[in-house]
């Protein structure tokens, strides 16, 4: 993993209940054009059943130096391959629109930029400005 | 005098003409009501994750008062006075201990089941029911660790989509041409409406998708004190039956994989089962059927709504959704015009999923920012930890 890359910790509601469709390549998704820079780990699924017809899983997203964060909402809204119902970070939760996972995606960079910042200053080496 | 005018009158007031008490809300948590402990909600001192939370537990307790359509001034002006008081008393709840109590219902509900399945599953006491804040038409079960979890939405959301369909049905049923004697001359009445009929239902659905401030919802108003104890005895039939439902994956599924079409099939005719024992007045096959049906239609369209506003590729079809009921209802059928009125229901969702296919999916995707706009979107709960 590039070592200057910020990870985040997301999870999502997905509808559907097939979770072995998810991920068919495996249990990483690269993101390449567009997407190139993001990279989305699946985690774990939710062990249970849901009426609301959906699975729940985690995901860990990897974002390289300025990777703007709708484009890496987008990412993770493919890497999943379909509907996101809703989202939660850690320190925050959203709607699965584009505008909602952005913001979510964003705050959440926010707060992993600050965990690392929070390290003494001869390891602090963190990403440079990220675009929008 | 009003019900809600008087902050000391008692939390349980006589309903009017105008204004109905629904007892299977959330009663219970009137109950400091006009106690002087509970202060005038101040938005400034709560964060925006408890922000959020209070404004979805108003939306629950608001809902423990439902506005007929002969609602006048007066009772409209009470309602609004209540609804403020509602939002005092979410704003005590979530200042006092931020957790959200298994109400009434669900307590109710969930013994209910429990002693029908109790002799030949002893294991069902086990078997624990967890209120979510997830602003979602939602239960989940985890067979492993016994746990059924329920949106606290869920019951207040199906409760204002079975209003509305009762108080359109009253009013096409009125609005029905005389000399249209058919059967479905009341659908027939609809369809020249479908877009009145369609546009306060899609709110409730974009809602599960948008974080909408729930405290803005609209509230649909009952036609009747009849037409609201249907849509009441519709909503216990579907909530018991979505309970019912995360119940046999817990007591017969633990050990299998997820998704698989026979083990919901399953689970749908368990608790279909459970649902005809259950002790309610009502509960019988031709009450069932048409709350059922009413309840799978707006999950498939709900969910054909969500890939539309989220720009995925739209299956109107949901046949996923659409045929599990089928398995359970279709071999039941009694009383001819409980049958034709079965078909009527079925034919209500299809009006509604007819207006909003013709609409497309541009249209659709308007329709929901002007909803977002109309109702409002609290802001995200983000870095509280900050504030905290």
């Amino acid at each position: 993993m590039d070592q200057s890359a910020t990870t985040v910790r997301l999870e999502l509601e997905l509808e559907g209940t097939d979770a072995h469709l998810l991920f068919a390549d495996g249990d990483t998704w690269l993101g390449s054009g567009p997407y190139a820079g993001v990279t989305v780990r699946l985690l774990e699924r939710e062990e249970g059943h849901g009426f609301g017809l959906s699975i729940v899983v985690t995901v860990l997203v990897s974002i390289g130096v300025n990777v703007a964060s709708n484009v890496v909402a987008d990412a993770v809204r493919s890497a999943a391959g379909r509907l996101v119902i809703r989202a939660r970070g850690r320190h925050g939760a959203s709607d699965g629109s584009a505008e909602g996972l952005e913001g979510l995606v964003e705050d959440e960079r926010d707060a992993a930029e600050a965990d690392r910042t929070a390290v003494p200053e001869d390891l602090s080496a963190g990403p440079g400005p990220r675009s929008r | 005098m009003s019900p809600m005018a008087d902050p000391d009158a008692s939390p349980d007031p006589p309903p009017s003409a105008g204004v109905l008490i629904d007892g299977d809300s959330h009663l219970e948590l009137l109950g400091p009501w006009a106690s002087p402990d509970v202060p005038p909600y101040a938005a400034t001192a709560f964060t925006a994750a408890e922000r959020r939370r209070i404004h979805l537990l108003h939306y629950l307790l608001r809902g423990n008062f439902v506005l007929t359509v002969a609602a006048d001034d007066e009772d409209v002006a009470a309602f609004m006075d209540g609804s403020r008081r509602c939002l005092d008393l979410a704003a005590h709840y979530v200042r006092d201990d931020g957790a959200l109590p298994v109400p009434d219902w669900l307590e109710a509900t969930d013994a209910g089941i429990k002693d029908i399945l109790r002799p030949d599953h002893p294991a069902v006491d086990d078997v624990r029911i967890t209120v979510t804040w997830d602003q979602r038409i939602y239960a989940r079960s985890r067979p492993r660790s016994r746990e059924i979890l329920v949106s606290a939405v869920t019951r207040a959301h199906l409760r204002s989509l079975n209003v509305w369909f009762w108080t359109s049905w009253n009013h096409a049923m009125r609005a029905a041409d005389p000399k249209d004697t058919g059967k479905l001359a009341t659908i027939r009445a609809m369809l020249r409406n479908s877009e009145g009929f369609t546009l306060p239902l899609l709110a409730f659905l974009v809602s599960v998708y948008r974080d909408i401030d729930l405290s803005r919802l609209p509230c649909p108003r009952a036609w009747d004190a009849e037409s609201f104890r249907l849509a009441s005895l519709w909503t216990a039939m579907q909530t018991t039956f979505v309970l019912a439902h995360e119940y046999a994956h817990v007591l017969l599924h633990g050990d299998h994989p997820l998704g698989s079409p026979r083990l919901e099939a399953e689970a749908d005719a368990f608790a279909y089962r459970v649902l005809l024992a259950f002790d309610r007045t009502g509960f019988t096959p031709d009450g069932v059927r048409p709350a059922l049906r009413w309840y799978f239609r707006l999950l498939a369209i709900e969910r054909s709504v969500g890939q539309v506003i989220n720009s995925h590729p739209v299956d109107w079809i949901q046949e996923d959704i659409q045929c599990r009921p089928l398995a359970f209802l279709h071999p039941t059928v009694g009383d001819p015009n409980a049958a034709y009125f079965d078909a009527a229901v079925g034919n209500a969702a299809m009006v509604a999923k007819h207006f909003l296919r013709e609409a497309g999916p541009e249209r659709i995707r308007e329709y929901s920012k002007d909803i977002c706009a109309e109702f409002g979107t609290l802001a995200r709960p983000t870095h509280d930890r900050r504030a905290e």
